[in-house]
């Protein structure tokens, strides 16, 4: 019964998948920092990273429009080195659903690390262990539960990103005509069934993700093994 | 064991200054530090076990220079073989009682223990008889098992010194009691060096052989057992110490 909506919605979550990678990595390289670095401007940083949240979409848009495009500083760059145009592709749409999804891993990451026992860490090094192994054994495990929660706020960001993509990557169907440009573009050409349809789907979606990461939430260490 | 302590370290935390200065050297094997929450007793054991850098001074353990602020020497915590034993012992939550004894002994990216490793922690479990316990998670242990199990998570790693930082103060006053001589019993067994620190005088008369006093960030009294029950400075615990009591 999907039918036709089967392409905006496979383009959507692949978009979405690699969004969330993106921010992901980002995410937490940016939360560690943060919560474990102080330097000067640490929350004018802060403040930021954070910008994409509150900022309307279309600007994001046109500034990675200006940015990525073929005369854009980052996109020139890309075209002569690499032969890579973003705009008007799918990864386009992947950069600018990354862009808007980052903020949520950011800060549920940093929350995560600030939130560690400093005394666990401690004990790592006390143990013999590397920073990296303290990172990887200690650290990460504990913030994991946090970081996945914030990744899946991320991905169903992502998925029902807009705007910027709009501005970044175009609506071509089949191409870059994803699953909430594909319900504004049924609803723009009077195609209620087709609309009825995409957003059932995409607020099935959603509402699944929020379930699965409040579960993730609760399930952390923070709740079972605390004492 | 030889260990040479000095210590300066200034601390500023919302408008509040607080210096750390001691300077002690003892070859005493059970070394207690002793004194009033805030004095500065932990500020020196993180400093010897290498997670505060002092400002200025110098630490060594039997010659063997660990920090010396002048010639810029700061050997990491993990390459200072001391092993610590903290005041809520900071067990892994996300390990297993024998995945928290054996993390030290795990070797490379897939985390594999070698056989001797095995062996050492099996050792370990049965020494502090947490065989039963080896899958349990630290959320399920009881305070003494955690106690026992944060141990035998330092010891595995053969420490050539043992810091303890409030060791029985998380525990109820009974239990605290019993593990004071199986802790005893333990150090006999190890020959391991250790420098403990307590605000509990009950402390003192099990374990010190060396009683080092600190108040305020500066090093008040320095002796050898038996401690004397007279104390000219206004040290009012020692009175209680070496009268047998618990201070009020």
């Amino acid at each position: 019964m999907i039918g036709d909506a089967t392409v905006p919605l496979l383009l959507s979550l692949k978009v979405a998948g690699w969004a969330t990678l993106l921010a992901l990595v980002a995410g937490v390289a940016f939360g560690y920092l943060l919560a474990r670095v102080r330097f000067f401007g640490r929350e004018v940083l802060d403040a930021a990273l954070t910008l994409p949240m509150v900022m309307p979409p279309t600007v994001l848009g046109y500034y990675l429009l200006v940015l990525l495009g073929k005369r854009g500083p980052v996109g020139a760059w890309l075209q002569e080195s690499f032969g890579i145009n973003l705009i008007f592709t799918w990864q386009g749409a992947v950069v600018a659903a990354a862009l808007v999804a980052f903020p949520l891993v950011y800060k549920a990451a940093r929350a995560a690390f600030e939130d560690i026992d400093t005394n666990l860490e401690r004990a790592g090094r006390s143990l013999g262990f590397s920073e990296t192994k303290v990172f990887f054994r200690v650290t990460l495990p504990l913030a994991w539960h946090g970081i996945l929660a914030g990744a899946m706020l991320a991905f169903a960001r992502a998925l029902g990103e807009f705007g910027a993509t709009l501005m970044v990557a175009g609506s071509l169907p089949g191409r870059t005509q994803t699953l909430s440009i594909a319900i504004y573009e049924a609803v723009q050409a009077g195609d209620d069934a087709a609309a009825n349809k995409l957003v059932i789907i995409a607020s099935v979606i959603c509402i699944v993700v929020l379930v699965a990461a409040g579960r993730v939430l609760q399930g952390g260490y923070r709740r079972a093994f605390r004492y | 064991m030889q260990l040479e302590l000095r210590i300066i370290k200034d601390l500023q935390a919302r408008g509040r200054h607080f210096r750390l200065d001691v300077d002690m050297r003892t070859d005493s094997d059970a070394v207690v530090i002793y004194g009033p929450s805030g004095a500065g007793k932990s500020l020196t054991l993180q400093c010897l076990a290498g997670f505060v850098a002092p400002d200025a001074g110098r630490i060594a353990i039997d010659g063997a220079t660990l920090f010396e602020a002048a010639q810029r020497i700061n050997v990491p915590a993990r390459q200072r073989g001391v092993g610590y034993v903290f005041q809520d012992y900071a067990l892994f939550p996300h390990l297993t009682v024998a995945g928290n004894i054996g993390a030290s002994l795990q070797q490379g990216w897939l985390r594999r223990l070698d056989d001797a490793a095995r062996a050492r922690v099996e050792d370990m479990l049965r020494l502090f008889e947490l065989q039963d316990l080896r899958d349990s998670y630290p959320s399920q242990l009881s305070g003494g098992q955690r106690q026992r199990t944060a141990l035998a998570r330092a010891l595995a790693t053969r420490p050539r010194l043992l810091l303890l930082d409030e060791p029985f103060a998380a525990l109820d006053p009974g239990l605290r009691e019993r593990m004071r001589h199986e802790f005893v019993e333990l150090r006999e067994r190890f020959k391991l060096p250790m420098v403990l620190i307590t605000h509990d005088p009950a402390d003192l008369q099990t374990l010190a052989r060396e009683l080092v006093v600190i108040e305020a960030g500066r090093l008040v009294r320095h002796e050898m057992a038996p401690f004397q029950a007279e104390v000219p400075q206004g040290a009012t615990a020692l009175r209680v110490i070496a009268g047998g009591g618990r201070a009020a």
